[in-house]
């Protein structure tokens, strides 16, 4: 997406437009800085010991199919808009402006990162472990079912004891929601692909009898619930914005996990049980519980995800309020190549795309529906231009 | 049957994997109607010849006549073309599919499936050669035994004319070896030729017509059944028996007061498809020694290990340490990419996998990068493990220098017991004897070694008693004055003299 955003606003021959100023201001704020700043951090702790033009090279060998998946899929896109009626150029310029058009859309798409963040995260801490948690999706929900629910019935006394309670409660209903994929997996060998699945439809069929029922707002009219307390909900982080508390919070998880999964025994132990659990058992390293305590990571991890979106940006629960983050997240996790660093500028890329198909309909009035396709075609392109790596983060798997 | 003679001649192959020489110049010579034993321990190029003459690995040089054409072997289909079939120890059965429908896979003529014809035809086929298999049946529904004969027979109905079998008594109960032996028998006189690979003496002498030895990538030579022995045959297999080396081992620390770190008692340990892996094994292994455990592979040596570690729970009898829970334990395991090391870690990280919980590694809860390196920096020095850097992936590194890396984690730290399989596996003979002096000094330090191998020569160099292991059973307790004809009967199941069958 970047690549040809980037080019159009001096292409279009514009300068001193909204997009140009944008240009710079985004080299500023800058997600593309953090990414790459982040990206040689990351490198940099696996290569430490290679002199620093083997580390570029390292860089570039690392980054290349990222872009070149990313290019692929912005010329898909915009073939696809192009199909449909509508000037490319015009659909980029439009585009790249409602993801970094102005300080509210630059938060906006920050903004939409957020659920990207958490279910990202979740994904992670789980392939890394050598398990498929198709599940994300369900575990947010869960943790969104749970705050709404503590937000809306209990009274606070306080902003803070809500955000800690709520929080741990948020992170405990996915833990238990994967826990139970997991317990099947490690007890029963279900295939954890298929029962997280499944716990997905039931988790969103539990939503919808819950904001029909005992959620339901108390006017009665639409299916969903009454707003959070106002002690219950994030505090907002910039003024005039939506962005709330709920990215920091983020961003903070982005860090420990890095920390957890390169600077802790457990964390070396889920790695060590993804990439040969044989090897782990023989090295002492009970794999079962491992893989337990991974996947109620993960779970807990995504539950919050849900609990800050409710909590941070909607305010209520309805039945639509994960429009597919949990799958979107293995886009986001893969992208960033599992790596917890790594990943927050694939989900801010996730986010802005969101922001900038939004503006798309909103000013060409293209269909959701395409705006859909081209997120689609960003997802294909990653998970096919990394089908390696992902083949062999995932290909040793137990019992197989 | 009125069919002609065909004969099969492989000649002067070579196969090499990187630094191993599997095959240094092979003949065989095979013929229709005719049960061929191709014997030898583990590693001598039985599975890797056979594996040529299937088309599934190239030779690096010699060539293979059909009936006196040399043929180019490119892939197994060429192969089943060429009138060839293979029956290896893991099934290519579809176990949710019949076993009619595993007969017709890649196989089907007709262009609409019928499956009542088609069982129909098998059926009639299996019947006709006096087998009892329900072509109807699904795969998955039938034992171990059912599945090798349907093995056998979907070759046949491939029209193979030569069948090979690679080690097909391992995966049965005694039962089924008389039932497979007399179906060997059947297609013998049905003119099928049959290379029947083993490591099992008795089993080979009883069915084969023909014996050809393999030892160290070599025919040692061939023998008809009829006029040799178990005696001459053990010679074959294991090389000329070296003296014990009696010298050069250094002092020996065990007394009688040496503590006991280990005692196993009456274990039974069940393998992973039910039956007994180890039968009623006792042994204590004491302060300072290396107790060897000597065998063929797959005598019940990896259960046992398993077992010893905790991994895997004794159905019977006990393993007692003297603290009461295990110690802190050296592995170096049989399988080094396996059950030894991540590939994707580096020398680093693999290092750290059995020392995850090493203080010394970590600043408060967090691992120290710095002392983890510096650690790993030592060892690559001390060890002489070729690599780039700590961080370099292992699976980048070459056998001998991962199979360093696992001695190294082993003995890091000097644990009171470390358990060895096979630990020299790989190595130059410089790199093997370093490994072994590692041994022997961790036990002067009052360490104690449980060393199982299928290296005869290194059981008789490093430890001063050892048991054989046949079939989950203990053959015999010995030490390096033992003879190795002995030591070699033991190890191919026969006690004194007389052949000890198991009773499963």
């Amino acid at each position: 997406m970047s690549l040809s955003a980037v080019r159009s606003p001096s292409a279009s021959n514009r300068t001193g437009t909204p997009s140009w100023r944008l240009l710079t201001m985004t080299s500023k704020i800058s997600s593309n800085k953090i990414a790459e700043s982040l990206q040689i951090q990351f490198i940099s702790e696996i290569h430490v010991a290679l002199s620093s033009t083997e580390k570029w090279r390292a860089v570039a060998v690392q980054t290349w199919p990222s872009l070149v998946a990313l290019a692929v899929a912005s010329l898909a896109g915009l073939a696809v808009v192009a199909l449909a009626g509508h000037s490319s150029l015009d659909a980029a310029r439009i585009m790249f402006e409602g993801a970094f058009g102005d300080r509210y859309a630059v938060t906006e798409s920050l903004l939409k990162s957020v659920p990207l963040l958490f279910t990202g995260l979740a994904v992670i801490v789980a392939f890394r472990a050598g398990i498929w948690n198709i599940g994300a999706d369900g575990q947010f929900m869960l943790g969104a079912l749970v705050a709404t629910f503590l937000g809306v019935k209990v009274v606070w006394p306080s902003p803070l004891l809500a955000f800690a309670v709520i929080g741990v409660c948020a992170f405990l209903a996915g833990s238990l929601w994967a826990g139970i994929a997991s317990a099947l997996r490690e007890w029963r060998f279900v295939s954890e692909v298929i029962s997280t699945i499944m716990l997905n439809l039931i988790a969103l069929q539990l939503i919808s009898l819950m904001v029909h029922g005992p959620l339901q707002e108390a006017a009665g009219t639409y299916p969903q619930s009454d707003r959070l307390v106002e002690a219950a909900r994030l505090a907002r982080w910039i003024p005039g914005t939506r962005l709330h508390a709920g990215f920091l919070l983020g961003l903070a998880l982005c860090g420990a996990l890095w920390l957890l999964l390169f600077r802790l025994p457990l964390g070396f132990r889920i790695r060590a049980i993804g990439q040969n659990p044989e090897a782990a058992r023989f090295a002492g390293i009970p794999v079962r519980r491992t893989a337990v305590m991974a996947m109620l990571l993960s779970g807990g991890l995504a539950a919050l995800g849900g609990y800050v979106e409710v909590a941070g940006v909607t305010y209520r629960l309805y039945e639509n309020i994960s429009p597919g983050y949990g799958f979107t997240a293995i886009a986001v996790a893969l992208l960033g190549r599992l790596h917890p660093l790594a990943m927050i500028p694939a989900a801010l890329l996730f986010g802005g795309l969101e922001s900038a198909t939004r503006a798309l309909q909103r000013n060409l009035g293209v269909s959701p529906v395409l705006a859909e396709i081209i997120q689609a075609f960003v997802i294909l392109a990653v998970v096919g231009f990394e089908a390696r790596r992902v083949r062999q983060w995932l290909g040793r798997r137990r019992g197989s | 049957m009125n069919v002609p003679v065909r004969h099969i001649h492989l000649q002067n192959i070579h196969k090499r994997f990187s630094a191993i020489r599997a095959l240094r110049g092979v003949n065989l010579s095979l013929r229709t109607g005719e049960v061929h034993a191709l014997l030898g321990q583990n590693g001598a190029g039985k599975s890797t010849l056979m594996k040529i003459l299937y088309g599934l690995y190239q030779p690096d040089a010699g060539r293979i006549l059909f009936d006196e054409q040399p043929v180019v072997i490119e892939s197994p289909a060429q192969a089943i073309r060429l009138g060839l079939g293979f029956v290896q120890q893991h099934f290519s059965l579809v176990e949710s599919l019949t076993v009619a429908e595993n007969f017709a896979l890649g196989a089907l003529s007709e262009r609409i499936y019928q499956p009542a014809a088609l069982q129909t035809r098998i059926q009639e086929f299996i019947d006709a050669r006096g087998m009892a298999i329900d072509a109807g049946a699904r795969v998955a529904d039938l034992s171990v035994g059912e599945k090798q004969r349907v093995e056998i027979l979907k070759a046949l109905y491939r029209q193979a004319r030569f069948l090979i079998l690679d080690e097909p008594t391992s995966v049965l109960s005694p039962a089924e070896i008389r039932n497979l032996f007399a179906e060997l028998e059947a297609l013998r006189r049905n003119d099928i030729g049959i290379v029947f690979i083993s490591h099992k003496l008795a089993e080979v002498l009883e069915i084969s017509d023909r014996i050809t030895v393999l030892r160290e990538g070599r025919a040692v030579g061939t023998t008809d059944a009829d006029s040799s022995d178990a005696a001459a045959l053990t010679a074959m297999m294991m090389g000329e028996a070296q003296p014990p080396r009696k010298a050069d081992k250094g002092p020996w620390p065990r007394s009688q007061a040496a503590k006991t770190l280990l005692t196993v008692e009456h274990l039974q340990v069940r393998r992973d498809t039910g039956g007994l892996a180890l039968q009623a094994i006792s042994f204590e292994l004491k302060a300072g020694e290396i107790l060897g455990v000597a065998g063929v592979d797959g005598s019940g040596q990896q259960e046992l290990v398993e077992a010893v570690l905790g991994l895997r729970a004794p159905a019977r009898g006990r393993i007692r340490w003297p603290g009461g829970s295990p110690p802190r334990m050296g592995l170096i395991p049989a399988d080094r990419l396996r059950q030894g090391l991540v590939p994707e870690f580096s020398v680093a990280e693999n290092l750290l996998l059995a020392h995850a919980d090493d203080p010394g590694l970590k600043m408060g809860p967090f691992y120290a990068p710095r002392k983890i390196e510096q650690l790993a920096r030592k060892t690559i020095a001390q060890f002489g493990i070729v690599c780039r850097d700590p961080h370099q992936p292992v699976q980048e590194l070459s056998g001998g220098n991962q199979q360093k890396l696992l001695v190294a984690r082993a003995v890091h730290g000097s644990p009171p017991v470390v358990v060895a399989v096979n630990p020299t596996w790989g190595l130059d003979v410089a790199a093997a004897a370093a490994v072994q002096q590692r041994l022997r000094d961790l036990c002067r330090r009052g360490s104690a070694v449980l060393l199982v191998s299928t290296d005869i020569d290194e059981i008789y160099a490093l430890s001063r008693r050892f048991f054989v292991l046949y079939n989950g059973r203990l053959m015999g307790w010995a030490d390096p004055s033992t003879s190795i004809e002995t030591v070699g009967r033991w190890m191919v199941g026969m006690a004194d003299g007389s052949e000890a069958r198991a009773k499963d």
